[in-house]
C-alpha cells in the first residue's frame, strides 16, 4: 500500500487522502482496492459508469477489495477518497464496440418484440481474465436503460456472481446493477439499497466444470429447460433475451461444454472475448449454421489477472456475503444446533470419494459421475459449505436436478451427541432435509 | 453467533430501542417488530417487558401503535407471547385507554373486540383475560355516551389507515387532505419530533454510525433532487437524521467561492438582467416565458456565484447576454423560454408527497414546518408546442444551461441550491430543477435504437464506430435518478416509469431508516416452479415477507405498487366514504355483514353528529359492506356475462359465501385496523 501523490490532505488517522482525477471523454479510470481497505468514489461533474451502470452525481460509492473501471462517454470529474492500491486513467478501451455490441443487440431485441419473436441469446465465452463477467454486466446494465429485463445466466461455477461460488444460476435482471456490490445479491428479508435479485440456484459444487462434465451437463440442461420454460410465460424476458457468462472454457472439455451450452440454450451469438484461437475454431464450428453468429470483442487492457490467492479471497467474500451481507449492509446468519438424524447429506459422484490410488486394482473408479453418495456425517463436514435442495425425496432424478434454496455452513459436528452446529442464513429450522457436500470450505474469520 | 445463551437485558434495550420507531399507525414497523418478536421467542419476555415499558412510558398518542404491535404479535406468533401478555394485560390496555383520546379509544374498543374473536374464530386472549377489561370499560361508556357529542365535537388527529393506504397511492383528493391533517398535526409534531430526536441522538451515539450514515447519505440525496422548492417540496429525510443532514450544507456553504472578477462582472451583468425581467414580469405577469428566462437567469446566476467558468463558457454567457440586451422587446425571447418543461416536478411532489404525509406524524419530518405546497412555481403548459429557436445556440439559454451541465456545474449548483434552500427555508420561491429543463436533448439528435444504421453481427462492424451510438443510451434518456443515476425516456411512459422508480427510492429509504437498526438475513432462494412464474413486481419485493396483512390492499400497495392494486386502493377508499348511520336498534346495530360476516366498524362523525357505519350501503333494510356488496354486484354480472345456463345466476349471498376466493380472502381482513 503507497499512497499517492497529488492534492491531497492527511491531517489524522481518520481523515482519509482525497483527490479528484479529471477524465477527458471516452476515458477510462481503473483503479484498484485490497481487501481490508475501503475507497469512496464521488462522481463531481459530468457523467460516468461502472461495467455499464450511470453512477449518480454527487453520491459516494464504497469499494472495498475489487478491481473496477469506471468510463466516461462525455468526461467526467471525479472523487476518490481512500488509498487505491492501483489507480490510473488509460485511453485506449474497447468499448466503442461493447456499446456497438449493444445496439446491434438492442436491434435485435425490438426485431424480436416486431415479429413476436425470442430476444438475442448470446453466450460470452473466452479464457479466464478477459473480462467475461465485466461484459455480461456491461451488456446487461445497457439492456436495462432500454427497459429490458434481460436473464442473465451464470455458468461460471468459480464466480458465483449473484449467489455463491459453485453454483449455476439463472437471475431476471430487472434493475439496476449495484456498484458496490459487484452483482448485486440475492434476495435479503431487508430491502437492500438497490440490488435484491431473485436466482434459480443449482449447486454444482466444484469451482471447474471438467471436474465433472456429465454433473454439469445435466445442471445446466435442467437450468436452460427451466430458463425456457420461463421464456415462454415472461414476455419482457423473452424480448430481452438471455446473457450467458461462462468459465475459461478453452481446452477441449471447454469446447464441449460450450456446444452443449449453445444447444441447450440455442444461443444465437457467440461472444469470443480475447482469444484469437478460440474465435476462429468458433467462427469455423458454426460456419454451416445460419442462426449462430459468432463476433469476436478485444479484451479490455484494464483486465487484470487475478491470481489464485485473489480468486481465493473472493470466493471466501462471497460466501461470507451471502451469509453476512455487506458492510453497508448487513446481515445476521443464525447459527443453530440441528440433529444429524433430521439431515441427510450427499455428495454426487462416487469419483470424487476417495483417490484411484485408495482404491483395489482393477475397480473403475467413476462409477457415475452423477451417482448420488450418502456422507455419513463425520469431521469431513466441519467448515463445508453445504446447499440445500428444494428436493422433498432422496431419489436420485429428483435430487440430482433440483435447485437449491440456500446455503449451511457447518462450524461444529458432534459425532457423539449426534449432532452438528452449523450458519444458517435465516432463523428458523432448516426448511428441508437434503443436502448437497461440493468442494467448497470456508472458515468463519 | 454466541446464540446459545441470549442476553435477555440487551435484547429488551434492543427491542425497546426499535419501538422508538413505533410513533404512528406504520404496518410495515409493526410487521417487522412482529417478525422480530417471532425470530426471539426465546427472549419473549424480554420483548414483552419492553412493549409493556414502551406503552407505559410512551406519550399517549404513540401508545395506539404500539397496542396494535401488541396486537400483531398476539396473532400472529402468539403461543407464550400470550401468556406473558396476559399478565399485565388488563394494566397494559386500561392505562393506554385512559390516557388516549376518544377517537383512540374506540380503536382500542375494536382491538378488544378482535381478541374475544381472533382472526380463526377462537378467542386470542381467553375471557379471564378480556372480562375485566370489558367490564371497566362498558362502565366508563356509559359515562362516555351521555357526553359522547361533546367529546365528538373536539378536533382529534384521526389516523385512519385506509385513508392512508390511499394516500400511498398518489391520489390526489387524500393528498389535500393529508395537508390538512398536517397542518393539525403541526403543534403535536414540534413536539414529538422534539423528543424523538432526542431519543434518535441518543441511539445514534450508540450505534454503528456507518449504518446510519448510509442511511443519511442517501436520504440526503434524494432530498437534493427536491429541495430546490424550500416551500413546496417536504423534505424527506427522517429527522432522527437531521443532525448529521444539516451539517454537510452548511459545510459546504462555508467553502466560500469568490469567483474571479471577470466573473463577478458577469454576475452583475446577469443580475441586472434579472432585475429587468422581473419588472417586465410585474407588468406582465401573464408571460410565462419570461419568468421562465427569469428561472433560466436566476440559474445562471447561482453558477457564475458558486463555480468557476472557463474562459469560453465566460465567452457564451457574455454573447448571451448580449443577445438579450438586443432584444428590446422580451416577448420576441419567448421562443427559447418555452421549452421549459419541468415534469420531475410535479413528479417529485406527486410521487413523493403523499408517502410524506403518511409518515406524516413522524418518520420523515424533518422540521414541523414545512407544509407541502402543490405548486409554488407557475408551470407553464409542457402541451405548448416548441417552434424552432430562430436564434443561434449561444442565444438560447437552454442550450447555455445544457452547456452548464455537460461540465457538471450546474447540477451541482442546484444541489447546492437545494441545500441553501432546504436551510433557510420559506424564501422567495427558487427556480425549478434544472435537470428536467437542462438535459432535455435536442431531438432532433437522438435516434431511437431503430433509427441507427443497422450494426451487423461481424466483428468488423462491431470494432467500427458508429454515429451517435453514445446517445442512445444517455441523451435518450433524460431523466435522471438523482439517487442511482438510474435514467427514464423523456416521454410520459419514461415519467411514469421514474415516478413509480422514486416511490421506490422513498419505500426504500423508508424501509432502511426502519430496519437499519435490526437483524436481517437472507431469504431462502425460490424454487425452480416458483423462479419460472414469478415476475418482475414479485422478485422486486420479495424482500417484504407477506406476513400478515391488515388490509390486504395497503399490503399490496406498499410492497407491490403495482396499478391494479392502486386502483383496488383507491375503490376501497371510495367505498369507505360510503356509510350508513348505525341503527338504533342495538340488535340491528351489531349485526355483521351477511356477506363476509366481519363487523362494521363504526365511527363518530363530527358534522353529522351521528354514529356511522364506515363502508356500508343499505339495500332492502340490509346493511352490507360497500365493498363486499360491490364485489357481490360484480361477480353477479359476471356470472350472467359468462352465461352460464346451467346455474342460474345464484343470489348474491349465496355465491359469495360460497366462492373459494373470497373464503381466501377473509383472513386477510381482520376488522381491526381497515
Amino acid at each position: 500500500m503507497h499512497s499517492s501523490a497529488k492534492g491531497q490532505t492527511k491531517t489524522s488517522q481518520q481523515e482519509v487522502v482525497s483527490k479528484e482525477w479529471k477524465l477527458e471523454p471516452e476515458h477510462e479510470f481503473r483503479f484498484e482496492v485490497d481487501f481490508g481497505t475501503t475507497v469512496n468514489l464521488k462522481l463531481i461533474s459530468g457523467t460516468a459508469e461502472i461495467f455499464g451502470t450511470e453512477i449518480g452525481i454527487g453520491h459516494e460509492y464504497e469499494f472495498s477489495g475489487r478491481k473496477i473501471a469506471l468510463f466516461t462517454w462525455h468526461g467526467c470529474t471525479i472523487e476518490i477518497k481512500g488509498t487505491c492500491s492501483v489507480e490510473y486513467v488509460a485511453n485506449e478501451t474497447p468499448m466503442t464496440s461493447y456499446l456497438n455490441m449493444h445496439i446491434a443487440l438492442e436491434q435485435c431485441r425490438e426485431a424480436a418484440k416486431s415479429k413476436d419473436e425470442q430476444g438475442p441469446k448470446v453466450m460470452i465465452v473466452g479464457p479466464e481474465d478477459v473480462g467475461k463477467t465485466s461484459l455480461s454486466k456491461l451488456l446487461l446494465s445497457y439492456a436495462i436503460r432500454h427497459g429490458r429485463q434481460p436473464l442473465f445466466i451464470n455458468l461460471d461455477s468459480n464466480e458465483g456472481s449473484i449467489t455463491m461460488p459453485g453454483t449455476l444460476t439463472a437471475t431476471p435482471i430487472n434493475h439496476i446493477i449495484d456498484v458496490e456490490e459487484g452483482f448485486g445479491s440475492s434476495a435479503t428479508t431487508a430491502p437492500s439499497f438497490s440490488s435484491s435479485f431473485m436466482p434459480m440456484v443449482f449447486y454444482y459444487g466444484y469451482p471447474d466444470p471438467s471436474e465433472n462434465v456429465k454433473l454439469y451437463k445435466v445442471l445446466t440442461k435442467k437450468l436452460a429447460d427451466n430458463v425456457s420454460r420461463r421464456l415462454v410465460e415472461d414476455e419482457v424476458a423473452r424480448v430481452s433475451g438471455i446473457v450467458i457468462d461462462t468459465g475459461g472454457l478453452v481446452d477441449s472439455t471447454g469446447y464441449e461444454i460450450i456446444q452443449h451450452c449453445v444447444d441447450i440454450f440455442n444461443v444465437n451469438i457467440i461472444i469470443v472475448l480475447g482469444h484469437e484461437r478460440l474465435y476462429s475454431d468458433m467462427a469455423r464450428l458454426y460456419k454451416e449454421r445460419n442462426d449462430v453468429n459468432v463476433v469476436k470483442l478485444s479484451k479490455s487492457g484494464g483486465v487484470v489477472n487475478r491470481d489464485n490467492a485473489f480468486r481465493r479471497q473472493a470466493q471466501m467474500r462471497k460466501i461470507r456475503e451471502y451469509f453476512y451481507g455487506l458492510p453497508k449492509f448487513e446481515l445476521s446468519p443464525c447459527s443453530t444446533l440441528i440433529n444429524l438424524n433430521d439431515i441427510s447429506i450427499y455428495r454426487v459422484g462416487v469419483g470424487s470419494l476417495a483417490p484411484s490410488s485408495a482404491l483395489p486394482i482393477g475397480i473403475d473408479r467413476k462409477v457415475s459421475e452423477t451417482q448420488l453418495v450418502k456422507v455419513e456425517p463425520d469431521d469431513t463436514l466441519l467448515h463445508s459449505i453445504l446447499a440445500i435442495s428444494t428436493a422433498n425425496n432422496s431419489d436420485e432424478q429428483s435430487l440430482l436436478v433440483s435447485t437449491v434454496i440456500g446455503f449451511i455452513y457447518v462450524s461444529h459436528v458432534d459425532i457423539s451427541k449426534q449432532k452438528m452446529t452449523i450458519l444458517s442464513p435465516s432463523p428458523g429450522r432448516l426448511p428441508k432435509q437434503y443436502l448437497i457436500m461440493g468442494s467448497y470450505k470456508w472458515m468463519e474469520s | 453467533m454466541a446464540n446459545s445463551e441470549i442476553d435477555l437485558e440487551s435484547v429488551r434495550q434492543d427491542y425497546l430501542a426499535s419501538l422508538q420507531d413505533l410513533t404512528f399507525n406504520s404496518k410495515p414497523i409493526i410487521t417487522n417488530l412482529t417478525i422480530i418478536a417471532q425470530e426471539n421467542i426465546n427472549a419473549a419476555r424480554a420483548i414483552v417487558q419492553a412493549i409493556e415499558e414502551q406503552i407505559r412510558t410512551c406519550p399517549p398518542q404513540h401508545k395506539l401503535p404500539v397496542l396494535y404491535l401488541l396486537d400483531s404479535i398476539s396473532k400472529n406468533v402468539g403461543g407464550t407471547y400470550i401468556m406473558l401478555f396476559s399478565r399485565n394485560l388488563y394494566q397494559t390496555f386500561m392505562d393506554t385507554y385512559n390516557s388516549v383520546e376518544q377517537a383512540t379509544k374506540s380503536k382500542l374498543e375494536r382491538v378488544l373486540a378482535t381478541w374475544k374473536s381472533g382472526p380463526t374464530g377462537n378467542p386470542v386472549y381467553s375471557s379471564e383475560v378480556t372480562g375485566p377489561i370489558e367490564k371497566t370499560l362498558s362502565k366508563q361508556q356509559m359515562r362516555y355516551q351521555s357526553r359522547g357529542s361533546i367529546d365528538g365535537g373536539r378536533t382529534h388527529i384521526h389516523i385512519n389507515p385506509n385513508f392512508l393506504s390511499g394516500i400511498n397511492s398518489n391520489s390526489l383528493t387524500s393528498y389535500q387532505q393529508a395537508q390538512q391533517l398536517q397542518q393539525v398535526q403541526q403543534v403535536q409534531q414540534v413536539q414529538q419530533v422534539q423528543q424523538v430526536q432526542q431519543v434518535q441522538q441518543v441511539q445514534q451515539a450508540q450505534q454503528p454510525i456507518q449504518q446510519t450514515s448510509n442511511v443519511w447519505v442517501d436520504a440526503a440525496r434524494y432530498n437534493s433532487g427536491t429541495s430546490a422548492f424550500p416551500a413546496s417540496a417536504p423534505t424527506r429525510q427522517g429527522f432522527y437524521n437531521t443532525t448529521q443532514f444539516a451539517n454537510k450544507p452548511i459545510i459546504q456553504q462555508n467553502q466560500v467561492f469568490v469567483p474571479p472578477p471577470e466573473q463577478q462582472r458577469l454576475l452583475q451583468e446577469c443580475q441586472a438582467l434579472i432585475l429587468q425581467r422581473q419588472q417586465y414580469a410585474l407588468r406582465n405577469p401573464s408571460d410565462l416565458q419570461n419568468q421562465s428566462q427569469i428561472v433560466n437567469l436566476q440559474q445562471l446566476s447561482e453558477v457564475l456565484q458558486k463555480a468557476s467558468l472557463t474562459v469560453d463558457q465566460i465567452q457564451q454567457v457574455r454573447q448571451l447576454f448580449a443577445s438579450f440586451n438586443q432584444m428590446i422587446n422580451p416577448a420576441t425571447v419567448q421562443a427559447q423560454g418555452q421549452s421549459i418543461i419541468s415534469p420531475s416536478f410535479p413528479n417529485l411532489t406527486q410521487s413523493l408527497g403523499p408517502p410524506i404525509s403518511i409518515t406524516g406524524s413522524l418518520i420523515s419530518q424533518p422540521h414541523p414546518g414545512s407544509i407541502p405546497v402543490r405548486s409554488p412555481v407557475q408551470q407553464p403548459p409542457s402541451s405548448i408546442p416548441r417552434p424552432q429557436p430562430p436564434h443561434s445556440l449561444l442565444a438560447d439559454p437552454n442550450a447555455l444551461v445544457k452547456n452548464l451541465i455537460d461540465f457538471g456545474l450546474l447540477t451541482n449548483t442546484s444541489t447546492n441550491l437545494g441545500n441553501v434552500g432546504y436551510t433557510g427555508r420559506n424564501n422567495t420561491p427558487t427556480p425549478p430543477p434544472s435537470n428536467s429543463v437542462s438535459t432535455e436533448p435536442p431531438l432532433s439528435t437522438v435516434k431511437s435504437v431503430m433509427g441507427l444504421e443497422k450494426i451487423q453481427l461481424t466483428s468488423n462492424d462491431i470494432q467500427r464506430k458508429h454515429e451517435g451510438v453514445v446517445a442512445v443510451i444517455y441523451d435518450a434518456l433524460p431523466r435522471q435518478c438523482k439517487q442511482c443515476g438510474f435514467r427514464y425516456s423523456g416521454d410520459d411512459e419514461g415519467k411514469a416509469k421514474m415516478d413509480a422508480h422514486l416511490d421506490w427510492h422513498f419505500r426504500q429509504n423508508r424501509r432502511m431508516k426502519e430496519k437499519s437498526k435490526k437483524a436481517q438475513s437472507r431469504s431462502w432462494f425460490v424454487s425452480d416452479e416458483d423462479w419460472i412464474h414469478s415476475r418482475e413486481s414479485d422478485t422486486k419485493n420479495s424482500a417484504t415477507p407477506a406476513f400478515f396483512d391488515f388490509d390486504s390492499g395497503t399490503t399490496k400497495n406498499i410492497t407491490g405498487g403495482n396499478n391494479t392494486n392502486i386502483q383496488t386502493n383507491r375503490r376501497d377508499e371510495l367505498f369507505n366514504e360510503s356509510t350508513v348511520i348505525v341503527p338504533l336498534d342495538p340488535e340491528k346495530a351489531s349485526k355483521p355483514c351477511p356477506i363476509c360476516q366481519e363487523k362494521f366498524q363504526c365511527f363518530w362523525n363530527d358534522t353529522d353528529e351521528e354514529w356511522l357505519f364506515r363502508n356500508a350501503v343499505e339495500v332492502d333494510g340490509v346493511i352490507y359492506h360497500a365493498t363486499c356488496h360491490a364485489d357481490a354486484l360484480k361477480n353477479q354480472e359476471n356470472a350472467k356475462l359468462a352465461e352460464i345456463e346451467n346455474t342460474s345466476s345464484p343470489p348474491v349471498l349465496g355465491k359469495r359465501k360460497a366462492s373459494p376466493e373470497h373464503i381466501s380472502d377473509m383472513p386477510k381482513r381482520p376488522a381491526l385496523i381497515s
